[in-house]
C-alpha cells in the first residue's frame, strides 16, 4: 500500500505476467541497471526496493517480482494484496503472453485494490522483427481499461525507468490505498472527520 | 408622516380615538415638505407607537425582499417561498412584535395566489393574499384578548401603513389562540378598503353549517341585504372545494382487510401478503428485529376546481358528488412521528461500538466474564447484564445448526461490501456478530460470554471432526475478509483435510469406496509403507525417506520404479529419453495462508533483503513437491521433461521455428512431436545455465507421489494454530473485527430488502459501503488503547447507518403499500428523500428537529383505483366513524377536512370616489371571499370584504 509520510511515499509494487515476459529483467534493469541475457527463471517471488525522487517527494518502491508459471498463480493474491501499483508485463513477441496479461488485468480489477495504479508494459521492444503484438492493439486495450501503457526493453533499458517514474508520479494523486490487513504496522495519517462524509 | 392626507384622514376616521386624530392632523401641517422628518415633539405615546411602526414599515419597504433576505429574513418552515422579518415595538408597557411576511417572487405574480397551493400560509389561504403584516402582543399566548385593544392596535397599524402608502394587509389576532381569530384591514389604493375577519367554532357546529347548502347560504347572507328567500334568489358565486381523506392506520386489523382485498383483486401478490402479523415479515431485517412501520397512512386530497354555483340546490347536489369526480387527486404521506430512539441495526451497532471502547480495559476476554461472577468488583460492570444460559444456548444452537450450509461468498451482498474488512454475510463469524448485536443489550460482558462459548463449540467441532457450519470446507482464503473469518475458513479446510486423511487411511486398510482426489490407480499402487503408517506419522515421512534421495537422483534404477501418483497422460506429450507418454502427476494444493501468515513471510523475505537470488522457501517447497510428484509419475523423466510440462515457455522446440522462443508449443507441434520421437528441442538459455536453481532442485528431489509427501499444509498443526488464535484473542482484537463485520453484515442484510426501483436509495446504500470502509479502516491497525477519535468516527458512522436504515424502512414500507402504483411510491419516496436528506444530522449530539413531512404528490388517473382500494369500507368495530354528517363519501369514509372557498366578483361601476383614473372604474374585483374549513364538529370561517367607504 502507499503510505504517505512527509514527502515520502512507501509503495508496494508487484510485477505480474507470463513466464519469460521479462519481469525479473525489468526489475533488475531498474534496480541495478543490469541486464543478464539469460535471466534465471524466478522461483516464487523476489523482493527488491528502490527509491525514486519525483518532484519534491521521494517514492520508495517495495517491489515484488513474481513467478510467471501457472503453478504459482494461486499465490499471487498475497503479492498483489494491498499493492499500490502493479506492472503487468507481456512479451511483444508472444501473443500468448498478451492474453495472459489481459487475464491478470481482469483479476486485479476484480480482486485488487480499487485505487491501484496499473501499468501495462510490452517488454522486449528491441525484438521488433519478431513482434506479434502491435503497440496499437495494446494501447487501445490499456485505454479501455484505464491502464497506462508503455513498451519497454530491459535489454536496451528503453522506457524502463520511465515506467517506474510514471507510476511514482501517479501515486500521490491516487487515494491512500485500501489498507490491506490487520497486520499493517505503519501508521496512516488519520482521516479524521472525513469519515462520515457519505451524507454530507 | 407626510403622506397622502386623503387616505390618512380616512383611516384616522376609523380609529377609535378622535383626539389623536386631531393632534396628528395639526402636526401634519407643520411637516409639509419634509419627507423624513423625525418629530420628537410627538405628544402621546400612541403617536410615538404609530410613528415607530411606520418607521419600521418604511424600512422594510425601502429594503425590498432582496435586501431583507440579506438582512436575515427567515424562511418559514412549512412553506416553500414565504419569508418573515420581525421587529419589536413597545406601547403602554406592552411589547408587540410586528412580523412582515413576504415572498421573494411576489413581484412576478402579484395577482391572485393560486387557490389550492399547498404551501400557502394559513392567512394567505384564509384571505387570498400574498404578503402581509401581523402585529401581536408578546404574551404567552401571543394574542390580544379583548376586542377593543385589538381594533385599537389595528388602527395604529393602518394609520402607519397608510402614512407610508403601503398596500400591505395587516392582521391582528383576537381572542383565544385556539379560535385562530383575526381581524385585518387592507387599503387597496385610493378607493377600496378590504376588511378581514376570521373565526372558528370548535364544537357544536349548527347542523345547517355542516352541509354545503348551509355554507353557501352563509356566504350569500353576507352580501344579500334583504331577507329574501335565498333558495329562490340566485347569485353567481364561485366555489372551489378541497376534501382530504385519511386512510385508517395500518394496524393489523386494517392490513388483514387490505390484504384480503388485494388477494381478491390480484392473485400474483401472494408473495407480498402477510397473515397480519408484522408488516415487515418479508423484509430482510425481520430475522433480527421488527421495525415499527414508519408509514402510518396516507392522506388523499381531492380537489374540485372553481365553478359557478347559482343556487343552494346546486350546492346540495354537489354534496352527493363522489370524490372520484374531483378534477385532481393528490396524496401525502403520514409518517410515524415517534421521536424515541428506534430499535434497529443502527441502535445495536451503537452499543457494539460502546463495547469496543470498553474492550481495551482488559487483557483477556475471560476478565470480562469473571468480573461478572463477582459483581462487587465494579459498579459499572454490574449494569452490564448477561442473558440467561438458556438464551445463550439457543443462540449457539442456531449458530451451529448442522444443516446450515454456507452458500457462496461472492454472490451475497453488494460487490462493494468487500471493501469493508469483515466476514461475508451468512458466514459463521458474520452470524456470530449479528447474534451478538441482539444478545442481551450487546454489552462487552454478554459478548465475552458468547464468544467463549462460541470458541468452545468450534473446538468441539474440531476435536470431534464435525464440519464447521456456515463455512466452506474448500476454496482459497479470501484475504479481504477479517482475520477471524480467514482463520475459521482455514479451520474448516483443515477439518476437511484431516477427515480426508482419516478416510484415506481407512480406505487403505480395505474399504472399497474411494472418494478423495487421489486417483484409483495411486491408491492401488500405494506402497505398503503407507498402509502401515498412521496419518500423523505420514507427515514426518519425508525424513524417513531421506536415504532414498540418493537412489532416486541418480537416474540409473529409475526405470524399475512403478509409476505412482499419475493423474493421466498429458496431451500427446512424449518423454525425451524413453518412448513413453508423459504423465501429469497429482500435485499438492498450494498451501493456504491466512493474512498474518503472509505477513510473517513477507517480513521475513524483506528482512533477508534485496539479494536477487533469494527466493521464498515456500515456492521452493512447492517446486520440490511438484518435481517429486512428476518423477514418481514418470519414472523415466529427465529435467527437460519436467520443464516441458511445468514451464513450457522454457522449452524451445527445434522442428518448428515459428513457435520457438517463449511461446508454448501448440497443438501442431505436439502432434509432430508424437510422430517424430524423440521431440527435438532444447531448454531455454536461462534454464540451461550452469548451476541453474531449478536443475539443482530437480537433482535433489526424491520421486514421491503427492500422497506420500509431507503435506505443504499440515491440517492438524494449522488447525491447532487457528484454535490457539481464537482462544487467546484479545478483547479489543475481537471487538474490532466484530464491529467491522457487524457493520458489513448489517448493511448487507438491509440492502437485500426489496423497495422497488429507487435510484437514490440504491445510491445511498452504495455510498454507505465506502463510508463504512473508510471509518472502519483504523480498526485494522493494531492499537493498544481506544483512540477517542476513532470511536467518535464510529459513532458518527452509526448515525449515518441509522439514516440509511430509516430511509430504507420508509422505502420498503411504501413499496409494500403502493406495489400497484410504483410510480407513486417512487415519487413519494423521492419527495421524502429530498425532505429528509438535508435535515439529517451526522453529528452525535444535536437532535434534528423533525418537521412534519407533508409534501403532496399528484395522483394520475390510472392510479386512482389503487388509492381508492386503500379506503377499505369501515368495519363494524370502526363504528365510531359511522356518525356521518358530511357528504362526498369515499368508500364510506367521510373527509377529515373540507375546505371551501366562495368568492363573488363584481364589476365595479365608476363611482365618484374614483376621481383619479378611469381604468379603475371598470375593474373586476373580488368583492366577497369566504374561506371555510372544517369537519362536522369544527368549523372555521374567514371572510374578506372589499368595499368603498
Amino acid at each position: 500500500m502507499a503510505t504517505i509520510g512527509h514527502n515520502n511515499l512507501n509503495a508496494k509494487l508487484v510485477l505480474l505476467g507470463d513466464m519469460g515476459a521479462g519481469k525479473s529483467s525489468l526489475v533488475l534493469r531498474f534496480v541495478k541497471g543490469q541486464f543478464l541475457e539469460f535471466q534465471e527463471s524466478t522461483i516464487g517471488a523476489a523482493f527488491f526496493s528502490q527509491t525514486l525522487a519525483v518532484n519534491d517527494a521521494t517514492v520508495k518502491f517495495e517491489i515484488w517480482d513474481t513467478a510467471g508459471q501457472e503453478r504459482y498463480h494461486s499465490l499471487a493474491p498475497m503479492y498483489y494484496r494491498g499493492a499500490a501499483a502493479a506492472i503487468i508485463v507481456y512479451d511483444i513477441t508472444s501473443s500468448d503472453s498478451f492474453s495472459r496479461a489481459k487475464k491478470w488485468v481482469q483479476e486485479l480489477q476484480k480482486q485488487g485494490n480499487p485505487n491501484m495504479v496499473m501499468a501495462l508494459t510490452g517488454n522486449k521492444a528491441d525484438l521488433e522483427d519478431k513482434r506479434k503484438v502491435t503497440a496499437e492493439e495494446a494501447r487501445v486495450y490499456a485505454e479501455e481499461n484505464g491502464l497506462f501503457f508503455m513498451e519497454t526493453s530491459a535489454k536496451s533499458a528503453a522506457n524502463v525507468n520511465e515506467v517506474f517514474y510514471e507510476i511514482a508520479k501517479r501515486l500521490p494523486r491516487a487515494q491512500p490505498a485500501q489498507s490491506p490487513a490487520g497486520m499493517v504496522l505503519v501508521d496512516r495519517p488519520a482521516e479524521g472527520s472525513s469519515a462520515a462524509s457519505c451524507c454530507s | 408622516m407626510a403622506s397622502s392626507s386623503n387616505t390618512g384622514k380616512k383611516i384616522q376616521a376609523d380609529s377609535t380615538d378622535e383626539d389623536y386624530t386631531e393632534a396628528e392632523h395639526e402636526e401634519e401641517e407643520e411637516e409639509e415638505g419634509l419627507e423624513h422628518f423625525d418629530d420628537f415633539t410627538l405628544a402621546s405615546s400612541w403617536e410615538r407607537f404609530i410613528s415607530e411602526i411606520e418607521s419600521v414599515c418604511r424600512l422594510w419597504m425601502s429594503d425590498g425582499p432582496k435586501n431583507l433576505l440579506v438582512k436575515g429574513a427567515v424562511l418559514l418552515d412549512d412553506s416553500g417561498s414565504l419569508y418573515k422579518v420581525t421587529s419589536e415595538t413597545k406601547y403602554a408597557l406592552k411589547s408587540y412584535s410586528m412580523e412582515y411576511y413576504f415572498e421573494t417572487n411576489s413581484a412576478v405574480d402579484a395577482g391572485k395566489p393560486a387557490t389550492w397551493n399547498f404551501d400557502l400560509h394559513d392567512l394567505q389561504l384564509c384571505f387570498g393574499i400574498k404578503e402581509f403584516l401581523v402585529i401581536a402582543p408578546q404574551s404567552a399566548s401571543g394574542v390580544v384578548l379583548d376586542a377593543p385593544e385589538a381594533s385599537k392596535l389595528l388602527s395604529a397599524v393602518a394609520i402607519a401603513l397608510s402614512n407610508c402608502s403601503s398596500l400591505w394587509p395587516a392582521f391582528v389576532p383576537v381572542h383565544d389562540p385556539s379560535r385562530k381569530a383575526y381581524i385585518g384591514i387592507q387599503s387597496m389604493g385610493t378607493v377600496f378598503t378590504r376588511r378581514f375577519e376570521a373565526d372558528r367554532i370548535g364544537s357544536q357546529v349548527p347542523i345547517k353549517l355542516m352541509h354545503l347548502e348551509g355554507l353557501y347560504e352563509l356566504f350569500v347572507s353576507k352580501f344579500a341585504y334583504s331577507t329574501l328567500d335565498l333558495s329562490v334568489h340566485n347569485f353567481k358565486v364561485r366555489i372551489a372545494m378541497k376534501l382530504t381523506f385519511r386512510t385508517l392506520p395500518f394496524d393489523d386489523d386494517y392490513m388483514k382487510n387490505f390484504d384480503a382485498k388485494m388477494i381478491r383483486s390480484r392473485e400474483n401478490l401472494s408473495g407480498e401478503t402477510s397473515n397480519g402479523t408484522q408488516w415487515d415479515d418479508d423484509c430482510s431485517w425481520s430475522e433480527w428485529y421488527s421495525a415499527e412501520d414508519p408509514v402510518k397512512g396516507f392522506e388523499l386530497i381531492s380537489t374540485w376546481s372553481e365553478k359557478m354555483v347559482e343556487s343552494s340546490m346546486e350546492m346540495a347536489e354537489l354534496e352527493n358528488a363522489s370524490p372520484h369526480e374531483a378534477e385532481k387527486w393528490s396524496i401525502s404521506l403520514r409518517l410515524e412521528g415517534s421521536k424515541e430512539s428506534r430499535i434497529g441495526f443502527a441502535s445495536q451497532l451503537h452499543l457494539l461500538v460502546d463495547a469496543l471502547q470498553m474492550s481495551f480495559e482488559a487483557q483477556f476476554i475471560e476478565d470480562f466474564v469473571s468480573a461478572a461472577e463477582n459483581p462487587g468488583s465494579d459498579n459499572l460492570r454490574s449494569s452490564l447484564v448477561i442473558p440467561s444460559p438458556t438464551v445463550r444456548d439457543r443462540v449457539l444452537k442456531e449458530l451451529f445448526m448442522e444443516d446450515a450450509k454456507f452458500s457462496d461468498f461472492s454472490d451475497v451482498g453488494y460487490k462493494t461490501s468487500r471493501a469493508v474488512k469483515g466476514a461475508p454475510l451468512e458466514s459463521l463469524f458474520a452470524q456470530f456478530c449479528l447474534h451478538s448485536l441482539w444478545f442481551g443489550n450487546c454489552n462487552i460482558r454478554a459478548i465475552s460470554v458468547l464468544w467463549i462459548e462460541f470458541v468452545r463449540e468450534v473446538r468441539w467441532c474440531w476435536e470431534e471432526s464435525q464440519p464447521l457450519p456456515r463455512m466452506p470446507p474448500n476454496g482459497s482464503i479470501d484475504l479481504s475478509t477479517c482475520l477471524i473469518h480467514q482463520k475459521l475458513h482455514m479451520l474448516a479446510i483443515c477439518l476437511e483435510r484431516k477427515c480426508q486423511l482419516v478416510e484415506d487411511f481407512q480406505d487403505c486398510i480395505g474399504s472399497v469406496d474411494h472418494i478423495d482426489s487421489m486417483s484409483e490407480e495411486e491408491s492401488v499402487v500405494g506402497d505398503d509403507l503407507m498402509n502401515i503408517q498412521t496419518p500423523s506419522e505420514n507427515f514426518s515421512g519425508k525424513v524417513d525417506r531421506k536415504p532414498e534421495d540418493a537412489d532416486l537422483s541418480n537416474d540409473t534404477k529409475s526405470s524399475n520404479f512403478t509409476r505412482r501418483g499419475s493423474a493421466g497422460i498429458v496431451d500427446s506429450m512424449m518423454l525425451l529419453k524413453s518412448y513413453q507418454s508423459m504423465h501429469a502427476p497429482y500435485t499438492q494444493e498450494p498451501p493456504l495462508m491466512t493474512e498474518d501468515m503472509h505477513e510473517e513471510r513477507m517480513q521475513a523475505v524483506e528482512a533477508f533483503g534485496d539479494s536477487f537470488n533469494f527466493s521464498a522457501q515456500l515456492e521452493k517447497d512447492i517446486l520440490t513437491s511438484d518435481m517429486s510428484a512428476f518423477k514418481a509419475a514418470n519414472p523415466d523423466a529427465i529435467f527437460e521433461d519436467f520443464i516441458r510440462w511445468h514451464s513450457p515457455g522454457d522449452w524451445e522446440a527445434d522442428d518448428d521455428p515459428e513457435s520457438s522462443g517463449s511461446t508454448s508449443p501448440n497443438a501442431l507441434d505436439i502432434n509432430k512431436s508424437k510422430d517424430s520421437w524423440p521431440p527435438r528441442g532444447r531448454l531455454s538459455k536461462r534454464m540451461s545455465d550452469h548451476g541453474n536453481l531449478w536443475r539443482n532442485i530437480w537433482n535433489k528431489a526424491p520421486a514421491l507421489p503427492a500422497s506420500e509427501q509431507k503435506p505443504l499444509l499440515d491440517p492438524n498443526r494449522e488447525g491447532e494454530k487457528v484454535l490457539h488464535y481464537l482462544e487467546t484473542l484479545q478483547p479489543h482484537q475481537l471487538l474490532e473485527q466484530m464491529v467491522s463485520t457487524a457493520f458489513r453484515a448489517a448493511a448487507d442484510t438491509i440492502s437485500q430488502t426489496s423497495y422497488g426501483e429507487l435510484n437514490q436509495m440504491e445510491t445511498k446504500i452504495q455510498q454507505l459501503y465506502p463510508t463504512m470502509a473508510s471509518a472502519l479502516r483504523p480498526l485494522q491497525v493494531n492499537r493498544l488503547s481506544a483512540d477517542s477519535e476513532t470511536i467518535e468516527d464510529l459513532k458518527r458512522l452509526c448515525v449515518v447507518f441509522e439514516h440509511v436504515e430509516k430511509l430504507l424502512t420508509v422505502a420498503a414500507s411504501l413499496h409494500r403499500k403502493l406495489i400497484r402504483a410504483p410510480r407513486l411510491s417512487r415519487e413519494i419516496f423521492n419527495d421524502y428523500y429530498n425532505f429528509y436528506i438535508p435535515r439529517m444530522g451526522t453529528g452525535l449530539t444535536e437532535e434534528v428537529v423533525e418537521k412534519e413531512f407533508d409534501k403532496k404528490q399528484e395522483i394520475r388517473d390510472n392510479e386512482r383505483e389503487v388509492l381508492s382500494n386503500m379506503f377499505v369500507p369501515p368495519t363494524a368495530n370502526q363504528s365510531w366513524r359511522k356518525v356521518l354528517s358530511m357528504g362526498n363519501l369515499l368508500n364510506g369514509h367521510e373527509p377529515i377536512l373540507r375546505e371551501i372557498i366562495f368568492s363573488l366578483h363584481d364589476k365595479v361601476s365608476g363611482n365618484h370616489y374614483a376621481a383619479r383614473s378611469g381604468s379603475v372604474s371598470q375593474q373586476d374585483i373580488e368583492t366577497y371571499r369566504m374561506y371555510i374549513c372544517g369537519t362536522s364538529n369544527d368549523l372555521r370561517v374567514a371572510l374578506s370584504v372589499a368595499s368603498c367607504d
